[in-house]
């Protein structure tokens, strides 16, 4: 992401991890996205998810990055298989 | 280790004495951190320095102004970061520096009315130099602000709360993600 001129904001060792607050303020259901990184002020983020024996994305993983975007609506998150 | 971090909001009156505090019983120097087209990096001995101390000019917590504090006697190391499109850029982040914290104060978004962006302060090492800074400021924070939710507020930025004001993480985000109390 670097070499393609994305800072890297949050995770990956660059800055503490990204937390995006729970609905109502409260302090049940942030969630935690692996990498923040922006450029040109938008602003992307990462997950790595595991997927199940059929290579499709698992139910606590789908559930994590659907609150991510309901969380983010108008910005852009990337799922990346974990290894 | 997993990164360490605590989170506020304020306003310039609520964080003046604890940056004046830590100032006084650290010697440190700030660094604006990010990736840049130049090695010359934006430098402060002081955060008082910053003529937009309290303030943002950005509605996300992501875009905003963030340092790195080093002690002085420590050398910023930065990494150059070769451009598939051709150049050099150079990032400052953690990464390289392990005895450094990440220091991003947000404030008072200067683009919108009644908007307070939150700020925080991090590690992502447990070099006993950026601990002892961590916990010293964060323990600060944690006395002198009232936490709400999963933050520490600051009087000032209380005080705009109730008064109606919106604090956020992002501007953008549906007003159902703000702060607010229970």
């Amino acid at each position: 992401m670097e070499k393609r001129g994305y800072t890297v904001t949050n995770g990956a060792g660059r800055g503490p991890e990204g937390y995006l607050k729970p609905i109502d303020g409260g302090r049940k259901g942030g969630s935690y996205p692996d990498i923040t990184a922006v450029k040109d002020g938008r602003v992307l983020r990462v997950n790595t998810v595991d997927l199940d024996k059929s290579g499709i994305i698992t139910s606590r993983e789908f559930i994590n990055a659907a609150r991510i975007r309901l969380q983010k609506p108008t910005e852009h998150l990337m799922l990346i298989k974990k290894q | 280790m997993s990164s360490k971090q605590v989170m506020f909001f304020i306003t310039k009156s609520d964080i003046e004495p604890i940056l004046k505090e830590i100032e006084e019983a650290f010697d440190i120097q700030y660094f604006l951190m990010g990736l840049f087209d130049s090695p010359d990096i934006v430098h402060y001995n002081s955060i008082f320095d910053d003529p937009r101390l309290g303030l943002t000019s950005f509605g996300d917590w992501n875009l905003i102004d963030r340092y790195l504090v080093i002690p002085k006697s420590t050398t910023l190391d930065i990494r150059e970061i070769e451009q598939r499109k051709g150049g050099i850029k150079y990032a400052v982040d953690l990464l390289n520096n392990p005895k450094g914290i990440e220091l991003k104060l947000g404030g008072v978004y200067i683009e919108k009315d009644d908007v307070i962006v939150g700020g925080r302060i991090g590690i992502t090492s447990d070099d006993p130099s950026s601990l002892n800074f961590y916990n010293t400021f964060s323990k600060k924070v944690k006395k002198e602000f009232k936490r709400i939710g999963t933050s520490y507020v600051g009087k000032g930025a209380e005080e705009k709360l109730d008064a109606g004001w919106r604090l956020v993480t992002s501007v953008n985000s549906p007003e159902a993600y703000d702060l607010v109390k229970s």
